[in-house]
């Protein structure tokens, strides 16, 4: 078929008018669907997507709002344990000195016992096992030396005292050395470990 | 993938649309399907009764009449070219009219339909009026048939039956030609062996057709119309022009003192034409018929009996034509009076023309 | 006339068509009913993205209100984690707490007369393996502290130790002591003290005790 000029131009003026109108709105569309809907529906279906997302996150927000009360709760009661196990024994420095902090515990003890403290020496912190996820605020053992004399009897009853008397108290190392001028009493270095802050972590 | 086959689908038709009116379509319109359903039209008639039409079909080779009357729809030809882009009617015709195509035959005073000279003679008004015209061979030794119309009142006429509706113009034909067509069938015209001359009456003017075994061998035309008839009758008795039909129509009252002088002059022609005929293709003329005239046929072939001595015999239009059953059913147009059959000769022949011309 | 004789003046283009249904008419109107539905097609579509993009300014608002209330909850969650963490961290320590004093209490009761004690040596914690300083721990990494217990002392014959030793593994002692040997070579003569004196023998028990496991 030939579309050269000479056939166009046989056609009658009104057939004419008509290819052309045809060709423009044929031409309209195929532009308005490129140009136009296909874009819209493009962004129809992320805005669906968007929405959808964005309305499970509200649902849960409510849903996690709506137990803020049950959360508190919880937390309030954990915080509530972890404040008397901190109670209970994890020591914490006495005037910046853990020694006489341990000095402080033990003494009474000591005496009671007959055990005979000369000195209190702090130790370093040693670290302790760490959970998954770690606390922000770790805790360490944090071990304090005691050295003094006194008879077998009496230093196993102070180890057995403390250990009885402070019950996060651990006896981390021991060395009783008896004594060849008096086999009756010896001298013990005792160390007693607590639980005692450690590193603060900070928010990753 | 829908919408991506909508321009698709535009360029095909389009395509398809373009092969038909391209190169090919010469080809196609010469192999055009034959038509079976045809009503033809008389355009600028100008006759009191309406606009004449006449349907007709081919079933099995055989035409049979569906519907013929006359019809009220505005028909005045334009004279002129800006009277013409003035004027825009359409015609919407009644349902027994409504064949899928129609024959137009237009009844124009500025037109011609003559044999071609092969001098190259103007037509008429050449110089100011373009015509449209078509000539046609009726047979290999006589030149060929000229028919020309001006081209404004041709483009006038084929746009009066709209687009997309019942029926649209197939032919577009000069009354004097599509008169012709309508003879063929006539028991008159069957029965008349050897060369027959037939003269087709005209309102302004009269037509002789000569035919030599069945073909076209003389065509002239004489400026004297029934018309003329009907104005003598009337001006000469002091009487008015229904009147005048009747005195034509009725034996009480002998015209032939007045019309005698107004038909001698077209009688001399026949007998020359006759003559002519004799003496150069050697027929003899014996048989003469006569073709729609309305009023009056007795007298014309009196008076033609007496200048020629030969009998002139009244050919009815529809005569020999089978009327179809639906013609008379009840949208039927109201029957027609033997003078109104005579008035349908042209839209007759012109949709016979078409019919015909397989 | 075999033939008729049809002139006809009509063009080929005022030809028409009877049909209602015309190319020249229906293509136009096909293509503008395309382009027009369309066009209606993209006002919808944008109609509801409009909506869609107002629904979507609206919920980012309700977040946007929600949030102050939803960070309060997930602080309470994280500061939940964190005491949680705490808390399983101090129950290591606790969990790995080894109790000495009652089985020393009984070791005095237990000791043959025999046997007279020179040394009890419990090791402080061996020192924790020296961190990669890019990677450093938190922690240490094996949860489980062997704890041993050395005994040494004198006694004037293997029978005496054998006896401890077998008092060692009675249930009064296996709760702490898991095992205990004698070490090749931990009986000798106490020749430094008194080296007339050949009956006086010095011993050693390495006993293994109860490992503490801080988990």
């Amino acid at each position: 078929m030939n579309f050269n000029a000479p056939l166009i131009q046989k056609l009658a003026p009104s057939m004419r008018r008509a290819l052309i109108v045809t060709l423009v709105a044929t031409v309209s569309a195929v532009a308005l669907f490129s140009f136009a809907i296909l874009p819209t529906r493009t962004r129809l279906k992320s805005l669906t997507l968007e929405i959808g997302v964005l309305k499970d996150t509200l649902a849960s927000m409510h849903q996690d709002i709506a137990a803020t009360d049950q959360q508190k709760a919880k937390t309030a009661a954990l915080a509530a344990e972890r404040d008397a196990f901190l109670e209970s024994g994890v020591i914490e420095p006495l005037l910046g000195s853990f020694a006489m902090r341990g000095k402080t515990l033990l003494d009474p003890l000591a005496q009671e016992t007959g055990f005979n403290i000369e000195t209190v020496k702090e130790l370093p912190l040693i670290q302790l096992q760490v959970p998954t996820p770690a606390p922000l605020q770790l805790y360490g053992r944090q071990p304090v030396e005691f050295t003094g004399r006194g008879s077998y009897t009496q230093i196993t009853a102070f180890i057995s005292y403390a250990e009885r008397s402070l019950p996060l108290a651990t006896l981390s190392s021991l060395l009783i050395l008896g004594q060849p001028q008096n086999p009756e009493i010896h001298k013990a270095i005792i160390t007693f470990e607590w639980p005692a802050k450690g590193e603060k972590r900070k928010l990753p | 993938m829908f919408i991506l086959s909508i321009p698709t689908m535009a360029l095909i038709l389009l395509y398809l649309f373009l092969m038909k009116n391209g190169p090919l379509t010469v080809k196609l319109s010469s192999q055009r399907k034959p038509f079976l359903d045809i009503v033809g039209l008389e355009v600028g008639a100008a006759l009191s009764e309406g606009v004449p039409a006449v349907r007709l079909r081919k079933r099995e080779n055989e035409i049979e009449l569906l519907s013929a009357g006359f019809l009220k729809l505005q028909d005045a030809l334009p004279e002129t070219e800006d009277a013409a882009q003035q004027s825009h009617p359409i015609w919407l015709l009644p349902s027994q009219f409504q064949a899928l195509h129609a024959a137009l035959a237009v009844s124009s005073k500025q037109s011609f339909l003559r044999h071609a000279s092969g001098s190259g003679d103007e037509t008429p008004d050449k110089r100011q009026t373009a015509f449209r015209t078509v000539s046609r061979t009726a047979a290999p030794d006589l030149p060929p048939l000229v028919a020309g119309l001006p081209e404004f009142q041709a483009a006038w006429a084929a746009r009066i039956l709209p687009e997309g509706r019942k029926p649209t113009a197939c032919s577009l034909q000069l009354s004097s030609a599509a008169a012709l067509n309508g003879l063929t069938t006539a028991p008159a015209f069957l029965s008349a062996g050897g060369t027959v001359a037939a003269l087709f009456v005209f309102p302004e003017y009269t037509a002789l057709a000569a035919f030599q075994e069945s073909r076209l061998v003389l065509y002239r035309e004489h400026p004297v119309g029934y018309v003329h008839l009907r104005s003598a009758v009337s001006t000469q008795m002091g009487i008015d022009i229904a009147l005048a039909d009747s005195v034509l129509d009725d034996t009480l009252i002998d015209p032939t003192p007045i019309i005698e002088p107004v038909l001698r002059p077209l009688f001399r022609q026949v007998e020359i034409s006759a003559d002519f005929l004799s003496r150069r293709r050697n027929c003899k003329t014996t048989n003469f018929l006569l073709c729609g005239l309305p009023s009056g046929a007795t007298y014309w072939s009196t008076v033609f009996s007496h200048m020629l001595n030969l009998p002139l015999i009244v050919c009815p239009t529809l005569d020999g034509v089978k009327r179809a059953v639906r013609a008379t059913q009840k949208n039927a147009p109201p029957p027609l009076s033997k003078a109104q059959e005579q008035l349908l000769m042209v839209a007759y022949g012109a949709a016979r023309a078409v019919l015909e011309d397989v | 006339m075999s033939k008729p004789l049809h002139i006809d003046l009509l063009k080929d283009e005022e030809r028409l068509s009877a049909s209602p249904i015309r190319l020249r008419i229906m293509m136009p109107i096909f293509s503008l009913l395309t382009a027009l539905g369309i066009a209606v097609w993209w006002s919808v579509l944008v109609a509801r993205a409009h909506t869609l993009a107002l629904q979507k300014a609206e919920i980012e608002h309700r977040l946007a209100d929600l949030k102050p209330a939803h960070n309060a909850l997930l602080a309470l969650r994280a500061e939940e984690q964190d005491l949680s963490a705490t808390l399983k961290q101090l129950t290591f320590y606790k969990n790995a707490r080894v109790v000495f004093g009652e089985t020393f209490t009984k070791l005095a009761e237990h000791v043959p007369d025999k046997v007279q004690f020179t040394e009890m040596r419990i090791p402080p914690p061996p020192p924790l393996p020296p961190q990669d300083p890019k990677k450093p721990l938190l922690g240490p990494t094996n949860p489980v502290e062997r704890v041993t217990l050395r005994l040494a002392g004198r006694t004037n014959g293997p029978e005496p130790v054998n006896a401890l030793f077998n008092t060692l593994r009675t249930p009064d002692f296996t709760n702490l002591i898991r095992s205990a040997e004698i070490p090749k070579g931990a009986f000798r003569q106490d020749s430094a003290r008194n080296p007339s004196n050949r009956e006086t023998l010095l011993f050693e028990l390495t006993c293994e005790c109860a490992p503490r496991r801080f988990e």
